[in-house]
């Protein structure tokens, strides 16, 4: 699984020049339009968080188009292992994402002190778990359907759970005092430990389905 | 089963919706290179993708290096080279890349000797596979495939595309690794040529199905083309006749034992026959 984490990274080596650019343009853009720089550069982040494991996606669809996993099988790797590699990858990405944010926005409360560093950072848990759920409906549907027609099955991936999630916001979130429910620390706890236990359980169902999908491909 | 064969295949079955690979059934031995040959859509390139477990076959057996292909499946990649007829490495990547990720992939991969071969072949180390032409994207993936201690290359169509130049540099790659008796070669290849020049046994596949597995030379010496008016052909057994092409004038029929049927029918002629027409012969058989 090393060599294989190790061809994708030479793969994304091409993208990190255009992914430092967006990210600090990101950070400029918010901090320029948020309340304070700490919020700002979270914000920034969780885009990141966002766009950072999507590049797993592009990965699959690179090694689609080079026919890279007929090659792949006739190496001495198991089916396991190169499925295993793209869940593997997109932890990483999440995790420099997230884990970058949560450092960074740390770092940067220490200049200020007014910052709301816990919440920024329960942001990013969240979106974590968020992000973890959506490669578990991502990845195995790629597999399946293969990389050209994976920015459609992106689109629709992210796009129905945001419209999801607004609407009932409108409908039902708009009485909500979510001030009080913030300040509900072990709410708050409850609610992010039940989050990483369910994103945690779907991504391993997960793994299970891409799987079963990638041991029955004929190359 | 053999342990001097390398590869043995048996009663290989492999059935799609228009295309059936029935039966198929040939022994590599070791120190041996074997030409597989066959039309477009012969069933080459499945049957190595049989071997590699690329596809589920349906039925029959195959072994490698003694063992169950599909038992022993990371074992036996660990020991093979493979070469498909395009470079399915990324065309953004560059060969010193693909020494980075190819170490943790094999557990013998041998730098040194990648790096050498890229050097002998003139592959730059540091330009993306997509600025390569054909013959060294070819060549990168030959030398990949050579770098890891294989005891057995797999190639299909490696060769096809390439100037005379290259095909006769990459074949002497081939003949440099077969020094070792211990070592062999399966090479599917459309250009008759090479195999003639390389090849110590051929398997010719027709439709499906294994029309003859042979060694190089005795192919050269027992086969022959019968030929006659078509009256001769009524006098003839046709079980002498293993593919039969009629024409106008005549026919002309491809015959084993070319020897024994020039005394069986000494008015005719039997011409001897090279592998290309042999192939020819047999794709054509029932054509007028």
């Amino acid at each position: 699984m090393k060599g294989l984490l190790k061809k994708d990274f030479c793969l994304l080596s091409r993208y990190m020049r255009f992914i430092l650019i967006y990210l600090v343009a990101m950070m400029v853009l918010f901090w320029m339009t948020s309340d304070d720089a700490v919020s700002g550069f979270a914000s920034a982040m969780s885009i990141f968080c966002i766009i950072l494991p999507i590049y797993t996606i592009t990965t699959m669809s690179l090694d689609e188009t080079s026919k890279w996993d007929s090659l792949a099988v006739a190496f001495p790797l198991k089916r396991s292992q190169i499925v295993g590699s793209k869940y593997l990858l997109a932890i990483i990405m999440l995790g420099i994402g997230v884990g970058g944010g949560a450092v960074c926005t740390g770092v940067l409360a220490l200049f200020q002190a007014d910052a709301t560093v816990w919440l920024n950072l329960g942001v990013l848990a969240g979106l974590l778990c968020y992000n973890i759920l959506m490669l578990s409906v991502l990845i195995p549907l790629v597999f399946k359907f293969g990389g050209e027609k994976s920015r459609f099955i992106m689109m629709g991936v992210y796009l129905v759970p945001t419209m999801l999630v607004v609407f009932l916001f409108n409908r039902f979130g708009q009485n909500l005092d979510f001030e009080a429910l913030v300040q509900d620390t072990r709410l708050c706890a409850l609610l992010l430990v039940g989050a990483v236990v369910v994103a945690a359980a779907a991504y391993a169902i997960s793994y299970g389905i891409s799987l079963n999908i990638y041991k029955r491909k004929e190359f | 089963m053999n342990t001097e064969n390398i590869l043995e295949l048996r009663g290989v079955t492999k059935s799609y919706k228009d295309f059936t690979l029935q039966n198929v059934s040939f022994q590599l031995p070791r120190g041996s290179i074997m030409g597989l040959i066959g039309a477009n859509g012969a069933g080459k390139s499945t049957t190595i993708k049989s071997i590699l477990n690329l596809v589920r076959r349906d039925s029959g057996e195959i072994k490698v290096f003694g063992l169950d292909n599909i038992q022993y499946d990371q074992q036996i990649k660990e020991r093979l080279g493979i070469v498909f007829d395009e470079t399915y490495f990324h065309s953004i990547l560059k060969p010193k890349q693909i020494n980075t990720f190819m170490k943790d992939i094999y557990k013998s991969w041998n730098e040194e000797q990648f790096l050498g071969y890229l050097k002998k072949l003139k592959i730059p180390l540091d330009k993306q596979i997509k600025d390569f032409s054909r013959g060294m994207k070819m060549k990168l993936s030959i030398a990949a495939a050579m770098s890891h201690g294989a005891d057995l290359l797999i190639l299909d169509e490696p060769t096809g595309g390439l100037d005379p130049v290259i095909r006769s540099e990459i074949l002497d790659l081939f003949l440099e690794f077969i020094q070792d008796e211990n070592k062999g070669i399966l090479l599917s290849s459309h250009i008759i040529t090479d195999l003639e020049k390389i090849a110590d046994y051929i398997t010719f596949l027709d439709d499906g199905k294994v029309v003859l597995s042979e060694s190089k030379d005795e192919i050269l010496y027992l086969y022959g083309v019968l030929k006659g008016s078509l009256d001769d052909l009524n006098r003839v057994d046709q079980k002498d006749l293993i593919s039969v092409h009629k024409h106008r004038f005549g026919f002309e029929a491809l015959v084993k034992n070319a020897g024994r049927i020039r005394a069986k029918y000494p008015g005719m002629v039997v011409d001897p026959v090279n592998i290309e027409d042999m192939m020819i012969f047999i794709a054509k058989e029932g054509q007028e």
